[in-house]
C-alpha cells in the first residue's frame, strides 16, 4: 500500500517523542513492504526548531516551507492536499499537529485517513499534557468546551494581549480555536476519521463516544539498541547506581520528589547514588550526581551501569519510553501510577508502581531493590522479556499495523 | 571597527544555542565570543569551545515586575561594548535587549542559518510593541466575546 505521513512539527533529529514514533512506525511499514511518503510542514522560523535532516531519513520527504505569516488555515490544509493528491497514497496518517491538525484532516477525508495523537491533544487546548496547578486535569475539550475554552484563554491572554509572540498562541489565533465553530471542527474532523490512535487508556476514554474506532498502540524501543546486560556486581564501597533519565529540567517529570526521596534514603543507607541527566554540577552532593542531558544515541551505557531505574513523573506521560529503555537493558524500575507507564510495568514482576507523589512508597521500593541483588536481577530479566514481547518495535508494528491497514484497504 | 569583532550571544535553550553558538563560529572564526548565560547555567564542554568568554546574568529569569534587574541586565549587555548582539528569538524582549546594548549590529539567528537583523533605531522597539499590543488587545477581546458570550453546546457521548 502507498501510505502517506502527514506532520505539522516534524523535527529530525528527533525534538521529542512523537517524530521518533514516525520514525520507526514509517520505517517499520517500510520493512513491511509498504511504499513510505512523509509530507511535512517545513517551519523553523514559526516554532524555532531545527531544519529536518531529510538525507537522514530511511524514507522519501517533502518539506512544505510556512512562514509565521503563511501558516494559516487558508495556506496549509490546501498545501497538502495539493502535495497528498499528486502522490496518491491508499491511507493516509496525520500525525503530530495542534491547532491547525482538524483543518488538515478535513482537507484529506477523500482519504482513508488515520490520526496518531502522541499526548492528550484532543482533550486539551491549553496543554496537551492535560497538565494543570501539579495534576491531571478533569475536564476533556470534547466534553467540557467552555471551560476548556476559558481556561485557555486565560492562560495565553498574556501572549496574546503582547501581540502573539509564541508560536503556539499565533496558531491558535490564526485558527480561530477559541471560537465555537472549531468545536465544531474538531468534531467533524474526528467523524472523518478511519481510526484514531493513542497510547494509553487515559488517551482511549477521552475519545470514547466521540470516535468508534480508537486503537491503543503503544510505542516501542530498538530492543537491539539497548541489549540487556547483566547488573552489576556490587561490592565494598561499590555504591548501587539508581538512574533517573529523561528531561530531568521538566518539574512534571519528578526531579523534586528524587531529591526528597534521596535525602530520607541517604540518612538511612549510603550505599547508592543516584544519577539523573540534569545539567552537568547542579545539585550534586555525595548521593546525587549530576551526568547532563543525554540523548537517545548515547544513552544505553548508562542504563548498563545502573542497578534500577526510576520514572516519578506527575503528569500522564503517554508512553514513557525512558521505563521501556531501561526494561529492555534489564534494570527494574519504580515509576509512578500515570498515563502509560502503569501499563508499561507489572507491580511486582518487572519493577514497582506507586502512587503520583506518594515518596514514601518510592522509598520504600528503593529499599527493597537496594537490598536485594536477586530481586533486582530477576525483575530486570522480566523487564527484559516484557520489552521483547510487547514494546520491541517490530513487533509494535507487526502486532497493530497490519490489521489496521487490512480493515482500510480499498 | 576593532580588529577582532566583538560578538555577545544572548542565551536561550539549550539546544539552539548550542547550534547558534557553532554557527557564529563557523562564520565568524576570528571573532572575540561572549555567551551571556543566565545565573548559575552549567556550560557545556562543547558550547565552551566555540565562545571566548562567559558572562552570568543576575538573575536566571527576569519578570516584568522586576524592572530593576531588567536595567541592570540592559548594563550589563552595554558594558560589553559588543560590535553585534546576537539573540535567538526576536520577541520584544530580546529586541529591546539587542538595541539597548549599543551594538552596532543586531541580529536574530534561526536554527537554520537564517538571520533576521533587528532595528537598532531608538523608537523602532517601543513602536512595534505598541503596535504588537494594539493589534493583541484587539484579538484578545475579540476571543473574550468569542468565549463568555457563545456557549458551546458539548455533543453528547454516543
Amino acid at each position: 500500500m502507498r501510505l502517506a505521513f502527514v506532520d505539522l512539527v516534524f523535527t529530525w533529529p528527533p525534538a521529542g517523542g512523537a517524530p521518533l514514533d514516525l520514525y520507526h512506525t514509517a520505517k517499520g511499514l517500510q520493512q513491511l513492504g509498504h511504499d513510505v511518503h512523509l509530507f511535512f510542514a517545513h517551519d523553523t522560523r514559526n516554532w524555532g526548531i531545527d531544519t529536518v535532516a531529510q538525507d537522514k531519513l530511511p524514507f522519501p520527504s517533502t518539506g512544505l516551507d510556512f512562514t509565521p505569516a503563511t501558516y494559516t488555515p487558508a495556506n496549509v490544509p490546501g498545501a497538502f492536499r495539493e502535495v497528498v493528491d499528486a502522490w496518491r497514497p491508499d491511507v493516509v496518517f496525520i500525525c503530530f499537529g495542534f491547532f491547525m491538525k482538524p483543518f488538515v484532516i478535513e482537507a484529506l477525508a477523500h482519504y482513508p485517513t488515520v490520526s496518531r495523537y502522541y499526548a492528550y491533544e484532543p482533550a486539551c487546548p491549553r496543554d496537551y499534557r492535560i497538565f494543570k496547578n501539579d495534576n491531571t486535569c478533569p475536564n476533556n475539550y470534547l466534553t467540557t468546551p467552555d471551560a476548556c475554552r476559558k481556561c485557555m484563554l486565560d492562560f495565553f491572554a498574556m501572549d496574546i494581549r503582547r501581540g502573539a509572540q509564541v508560536a503556539y498562541t499565533r496558531e491558535l489565533l490564526a485558527t480561530r480555536a477559541y471560537a465555537p465553530s472549531y468545536y465544531e471542527r474538531c468534531l467533524r474532523a474526528l467523524d472523518t476519521l478511519d481510526a484514531a490512535i493513542v497510547y494509553n487508556h487515559i488517551g482511549k476514554a477521552h475519545l470514547e463516544g466521540f470516535h468508534d474506532n480508537v486503537l491503543v498502540v503503544p510505542g516501542g524501543v530498538n530492543a537491539d539498541e539497548f541489549p540487556a546486560t547483566p547488573p552489576p556486581v556490587r561490592g565494598g564501597d561499590d555504591k548501587a547506581i539508581i538512574l533517573m533519565t529523561g528531561r530531568a529540567t521538566d518539574p512534571s517529570k519528578g526531579f523534586g520528589i528524587v531529591l526528597d526521596v534521596g535525602e530520607a534514603l541517604y540518612k538511612e543507607r549510603q550505599d547508592f547514588q543516584i544519577w539523573v541527566t540534569y545539567p552537568d554540577g547542579k545539585h550534586d552532593s555525595e548521593w546525587l550526581k549530576a551526568i547532563g542531558w543525554l540523548d537517545n544515541a548515547h544513552i544505553a551505557p548508562y542504563y548498563q551501569q545502573a542497578d534500577i531505574c526510576v520514572v516519578p513523573s506527575f503528569w500522564e506521560e503517554p508512553f514513557g519510553i525512558v521505563a521501556v529503555e531501561a526494561m529492555a537493558t534489564g534494570r527494574p524500575v519504580c515509576v509512578s501510577r500515570v498515563g502509560g507507564l502503569q501499563e508499561i510495568v507489572v507491580h511486582g514482576e518487572t519493577g514497582f508502581i506507586h502512587d503520583r507523589f506518594d515518596r514514601e512508597a518510592l522509598k520504600r521500593h528503593l529499599a527493597a531493590l537496594l537490598d536485594s541483588p536477586d530481586l533486582r536481577r530477576r525483575m530486570g530479566e522480566a523487564g527484559r522479556r516484557r520489552v521483547v514481547e510487547h514494546y520491541d518495535w517490530r513487533r509494535v508494528i507487526e502486532t497493530h499495523y497490519p490489521p489496521l491497514l487490512e480493515s482500510l484497504a480499498p | 571597527m576593532s580588529a577582532r569583532e566583538k560578538i555577545c550571544v544572548f542565551y536561550s535553550i539549550r539546544h539552539n544555542f548550542e547550534r547558534v553558538l557553532e554557527n557564529v563560529r563557523k562564520r565568524m572564526p576570528h571573532a572575540a565570543i561572549t555567551a551571556m548565560v543566565p545565573k548559575g547555567y552549567a556550560i557545556t564542554a562543547r558550547e565552551r569551545s566555540w565562545v571566548n568568554d562567559i558572562v552570568e546574568t543576575e538573575r536566571d529569569k527576569y519578570t516584568v515586575k522586576d524592572i530593576g534587574a531588567f536595567f541592570r541586565l540592559l548594563r550589563l549587555a552595554r558594558a560589553g561594548r559588543y560590535d553585534r548582539f546576537i539573540v535567538l528569538f526576536a520577541s520584544a524582549r530580546h529586541r529591546i535587549l539587542a538595541g539597548a546594548s549599543g551594538a552596532r549590529v543586531c541580529e536574530c539567528w534561526t536554527l537554520d542559518g537564517h538571520i533576521v537583523p533587528l532595528s537598532r533605531h531608538a523608537l523602532s522597539v517601543p513602536i512595534r510593541l505598541l503596535c504588537d499590543a494594539a493589534v493583541g488587545r484587539l484579538w484578545y477581546w475579540r476571543a473574550w466575546l468569542s468565549v463568555h458570550r457563545r456557549r458551546v453546546r458539548p455533543r453528547e457521548r454516543r
